[in-house]
Order: C-alpha cells, then sequence, then structure tokens
C-alpha cells in the first residue's frame, strides 16, 4: 500500500499532464474512506470486493483464504488505449513512483 | 579464574529476529520513502549476516562442556533457520504469484468498469477519456 503514498506524493507531476488516478482494491467502501483519509489522497479509492474488474484485468489473487487483486499498474492514454503496465513478478516489489510518471509523461511527447 | 559470561550467541540471535522483525514493521508501513530500500533490504540483511558471524564466535568461544556447546550451537542453529526463512521469503516465495497471462496487454483497449469510490460515488473509467489515466491495482489492508 506504499504505492498509494508514492503516487500522491507525485500528484504535482501528474496534474500537470492533466492526468487521473484510480486506485482499485478489494477491501470494502469504508476501509477506503479511512485509507484516503488517513494517506490525504487527492484520488479515489475504488472498491471492487466481488473482483469483476479484477478478473476483466485477469489479476485475481487467491492468497491463502482470501481473493485479492495482485499488484498492478497500467498507464491508460486520451483513448482509453492501455500504453504501459507493471504487472510485477514479486509481490514485495512495485515500480517507482517516478518511472509511472515517466510513463505518463511518454504519451504527450 | 571466573568463567566468563558468553554472550555473543544471545546477541548474534537477537540480531537475526531483530533484524526480520524490523523488516516487517517497516514493510507494513505506508510510507513510500520507506519502500524504495525494502526492494533488497540490505541494512535488514546486514544486521542478519552480523548476527550470524556472532553466532559462530558464540559456539567458538563456550566453555568446552557439553551444556555450553550446546546451548549456543542449538542458539546458532535457531539464528539460522531464521535467516533462512527470511532469505526464502525475500529471494523466492515472494515470486509466487499468479501468470496474469489475460491481462490487457500494451496497445490494448483498457476494459470499462465502473465501481464506487470512497464515497460509494460511481466512477467509470470511460467518464474519464480525454484524459491520462494511472490505473494502480493493490493488495489492500486485510
Amino acid at each position: 500500500m506504499a504505492e498509494l503514498q508514492g503516487l500522491q506524493l507525485k500528484m504535482n507531476e501528474l496534474k500537470k499532464h492533466d492526468a487521473a488516478v484510480l486506485a482499485i482494491v478489494v477491501d470494502p467502501t469504508a476501509k477506503n474512506a479511512e485509507v484516503v483519509e488517513h494517506l490525504g489522497l487527492s484520488y479515489p479509492i475504488l472498491s471492487d470486493p466481488e473482483l469483476q474488474t479484477i478478473d476483466a484485468y485477469d489479476l485475481r489473487h487467491d492468497d491463502g483464504e482470501r481473493s485479492i487483486a495482485r499488484s498492478a499498474t497500467f498507464v491508460i492514454d486520451k483513448e482509453g488505449v492501455v500504453r504501459w503496465r507493471d504487472l510485477t513478478d514479486n509481490f514485495r516489489m512495485r515500480p517507482h513512483p517516478e518511472t509511472v510518471v515517466a510513463a505518463v509523461a511518454d504519451l504527450s511527447p | 579464574m571466573k568463567q566468563r559470561r558468553n554472550w555473543a550467541p544471545v546477541v548474534g540471535l537477537l540480531a537475526g529476529v531483530g533484524a526480520v522483525f524490523a523488516y516487517f514493521a517497516m514493510v507494513t508501513r505506508p510510507d513510500a520513502a520507506l519502500h524504495r530500500f525494502l526492494d533488497v533490504p540490505v541494512v535488514h540483511l546486514a544486521v542478519l549476516g552480523a548476527g550470524l558471524v556472532l553466532s559462530c564466535i558464540g559456539i567458538a568461544r563456550s566453555a568446552p562442556t557439553w551444556r555450553s556447546r550446546g546451548i549456543a550451537a542449538a542458539l546458532a542453529v535457531l539464528n539460522v533457520a531464521v535467516a533462512g526463512a527470511f532469505a526464502f521469503f525475500l529471494f523466492s516465495a515472494s515470486y509466487a504469484m499468479p501468470a496474469a497471462a489475460r491481462a490487457p496487454a500494451v496497445g490494448s483497449v483498457a476494459p470499462d468498469f465502473a465501481l464506487p469510490d470512497e464515497r460509494g460515488n460511481q466512477v467509470r473509467l470511460a467518464a474519464l477519456r480525454g484524459k491520462p489515466v494511472v490505473l494502480l491495482f493493490y493488495r489492500g489492508f486485510w
């Protein structure tokens, strides 16, 4: 979840590119409200407890008794096309926020 | 001559357990700056390594009795087990992930969705056409 704060710290740069940020998680809406408040996020966290969207993106991770999303980041262009993604092959590792910002910057040469 | 206390085996084990405990205490925090340094936690691994060296020193320094040698060796074995389990988690178990073979590829249209935000308002991806979107899936706070 450190990736949430990581992107928040880059919001000024992302805003320069007019980019929107959406986070998706299996957690319920009430939990997400706490997290947005606690971390001071200026972008929304969307709740997908039934894993409908997570399955549409093939990111289901059956982890013990619970199903969650594996960590993944997508950069989508103005036309709705995926232009960059990071699916990470290790659940401890996430793309660094500046890598994500660079991928967004690459959309508008 | 008074036998000096042999602390090395105990300190060695405490260093090992402490390093692992510190790693998990840090990795569960949401601070972005902290995580950059946890991808390969060199400081934790260095402390763990120093603890293993102390375990060896502890065996070497133990009094030549079954009891003294045995305690030092048992603590060293425990320390090796802790270090081994931690290394296995860092460099092997954390790669156990599903394939995600059908995840949207670069160049394909991102599947649309409508999901509630933290205030219960539906957010639709297609409504953001005209803007770049960063879409972040994460494991959650369960």
